[in-house]
């Protein structure tokens, strides 16, 4: 997995086009694909990241703290995906009886052949379930198991409480597991791990 | 760990592994001088810029566990009650926003079901009165309705070809919309003096008064290290800022409002424009309670908490790690409103009942003095085929006359029970019975006004 985290630099030394631009190539690809597992669009994932980088980088001289710029990077992407996802639900929901997957509402896009032969039919199926999962589920499932964070940084990602988390993590792996069949994880997720 | 969360674990690091190399970056020019660096601030460096996204985790996370449910089996929809004339009562003429027809999908991605014009609309028959294209180079973000049937400010966003889609932190534009059906020119646009609102600020919500004169919009610093929100009235006439309240540095300002939406639903003129209303939710690490808080014009002071007070208030129901049911409640910011009079608080609500599988698609009113007399205005219960079907239903409050006892509601169905066929419905609930309204302009729903 990606790691996101802050290296230490001297960003004193350099300009915000400089470091802007190291930030995007240390992290960029890393982002995309935590916008990829959230959007299932590369594309679209780009462009969030894209987005996310220019943000940083109009603001960068005002920015209260640079060292802060890589939890504001992945904020943003989250944010992006957040929008993303929001337009692609609300496009077509009026047009009455609209066939879902044109409307936005039938999970994941088409995909690439590649990603489609790369990626097998069970993890195609759990992919799906988790697309179909509101954002904030999906965000908490993605942050949790993907990037691997804990309960605490990712109430601080997701601006929520830890009490929130827990929720949305429970009730995500739980309507995972009720979407593919499965049976009910006894445990709450992350105990025991 | 178990055998599903390890699936999780492998099928997202799967996902993420076919992405091999993004694009290079590309960059503006440099911009102009920057004012100097701030020191380094006191509190959580996040909580400036991303208190707005925690406006939006707590009012989505809020409005969508409520649709939180599984296993529904197929059921019937209950149909709506026999019409009720309501012409008298809801305005004649709305303003939507919609996405352009045709406009070609494929790489532009986001781009190709962004809302862009303005649709003028008949309410009761569905005709057209005038689409109005957005300045070249921008696209129409949200709208705002005075009481006159006839006044709307929009604002409008950056949005070049081939560029990522707008959202909160784009700078706003601000256009009154005259319109004058039957009229050779319906519709006539013009740019306010109102001053651009900066990139440096997340835009919340804005709502027009009834009278048309005053803009109140809702923005958050998102540079600053402390969330620093802000109630600003704006003259439309003449763009000068005429009040502004803004939380105290250190107030953790966790959830008013829809980021985003533009809509004025958590946002009300009240006692003849003399008084704003606001609705808040008040996070807690136990509980939350969602809260409606009232500011006069002629207030003292620049503090939006201190120089407020609280009308109404009502308990957030959804438990921690559990599925929310029980009696409709209201529960979103976005769908919460102290109506025009003052006198009642109107919302949209939803539950899941897991005894027989249906969800409860409702609207409440409760007096703002006595929130636990509320009453349902209208309600519907719909049986879906699967979980995933379930959580796609959802009521939407869209207008509120000054009594609170007439709304424009919004709800979704599905077609024969399916979740690849979703439904809308707009219409007017009146003394307990829901009107049919022709539909809106395709995909505009949320941002619409009257």
């Amino acid at each position: 997995v990606d790691q996101l985290e802050t290296q230490d630099t001297d960003v004193g030394r350099l300009t915000g086009e400089q470091h802007v631009t190291a930030l995007y190539q240390a992290h960029a690809l890393s982002l995309a694909r935590l916008a990829l597992v959230m959007l299932g669009d590369a594309g679209l994932a780009e462009d969030v990241v894209q987005e996310a980088f220019l943000g940083l980088y109009r603001r960068w001289d005002r920015l209260a703290d640079p060292a802060a710029a890589q939890a504001y990077l992945r904020t943003s992407v989250l944010n992006g995906c957040r929008t993303a996802l929001r337009r692609r639900a609300r496009h077509g929901l009026l047009s009455d009886g609209a066939d879902a997957h044109e409307a936005g509402f039938a999970g994941p896009p088409l995909e690439s052949a590649e990603a489609t032969v790369t990626r097998g039919e069970e993890h195609r199926a759990v992919l799906a379930a988790i697309r179909r999962l509101p954002t904030r589920q999906r965000e908490a499932l993605v942050l949790r198991y993907y990037l691997d964070l804990t309960e605490d940084q990712t109430a601080e990602a997701m601006q929520v409480s830890r009490g929130t988390v827990k929720s949305a993590t429970s009730r995500a792996v739980a309507a995972v597991g009720r979407m593919l069949g499965a049976p009910a994880s006894k445990n709450r997720p992350g105990e025991g791990s | 760990m178990n055998t599903l969360e390890d699936q999780i674990k492998a099928a997202t690091r799967a996902e993420a592994s076919t992405l091999r190399e993004v694009r290079p970056l590309r960059l503006p020019p440099a911009p102009a001088a920057a004012p100097a660096r701030r020191p380094a601030p006191r509190g959580p460096r996040w909580r400036g810029w991303a208190a707005p996204l925690a406006a939006a985790a707590v009012v989505v996370a809020l409005a969508v566990s409520l649709m939180l449910v599984k296993g529904l089996s197929n059921g019937r929809v209950v149909p709506p009650a026999a019409a009720q004339s309501t012409s008298a009562v809801v305005p004649t003429y709305y303003v939507a926003l919609a996405a352009e027809p045709g406009r070609p999908a494929g790489p532009e991605g986001a781009q190709a079901n962004r809302p862009d014009q303005l649709v003028v609309g008949d309410t009761f028959t569905g005709r057209r009165v005038a689409t109005i294209e957005p300045p070249a180079g921008t696209s129409f973000y949200g709208v705002t309705a005075a009481a006159d049937d006839r006044t709307f400010v929009v604002d409008a966003v950056p949005d070049p070809v081939g560029a990522p889609a707008p959202n909160v932190f784009s700078t706003r534009t601000f256009y009154l919309l005259r319109i004058s059906p039957g009229a050779s020119v319906p519709a006539q646009l013009t740019r306010l003096p109102i001053p651009v609102l900066s990139s440096d600020l997340s835009h919340l919500a804005m709502a027009l008064s009834g009278s048309g004169r005053e803009l109140a919009v809702v923005v958050q610093d998102q540079v600053k290290a402390t969330a620093t929100a802000s109630l600003r009235i704006y003259s439309v006439a003449s763009g000068k800022l005429l009040r502004s309240w803004s939380t105290a540095d250190g107030v953790d300002f966790s959830g008013p409002f829809i980021p985003g939406s533009d809509g004025n639903n958590g946002l009300s003129w009240v006692d003849d424009d003399r008084t704003m209303a606001f609705t808040v939710v008040s996070t807690g690490r136990q509980a939350a309670s969602l809260a409606v808080r009232v500011v006069r014009m002629n207030a003292s002071g620049t503090d939006l908490f201190r120089d407020s007070s609280l009308v109404w208030r009502d308990q957030l129901s959804a438990p921690a790690n559990d599925v929310p049911s029980g009696p409709l409640n209201c529960e979103a910011v976005g769908n919460t409103t102290l109506v025009a009079s003052g006198q009642a608080v109107v919302c949209a609500a939803s539950s899941y009942s897991e005894r027989d599988d249906r969800v409860t698609l409702g609207w409440l009113s409760s007096p703002a003095t006595t929130p636990s007399v509320g009453h349902t205005l209208y309600q519907v219960s719909i049986g879906a085929s699967s979980w995933l079907a379930a959580t796609r239903l959802q009521s939407d409050l869209l207008w509120a006359e000054p009594s609170g006892r007439t709304v424009v509601v919004f709800w979704t169905s599905l077609a024969g029970g399916s979740a690849a066929h979703l439904v809308g419905h707009v219409g007017v609930v009146s003394g307990g019975r829901f009107t049919s309204l022709p539909s809106l302009p395709g995909g505009a729903y949320v941002n619409v006004a009257w």
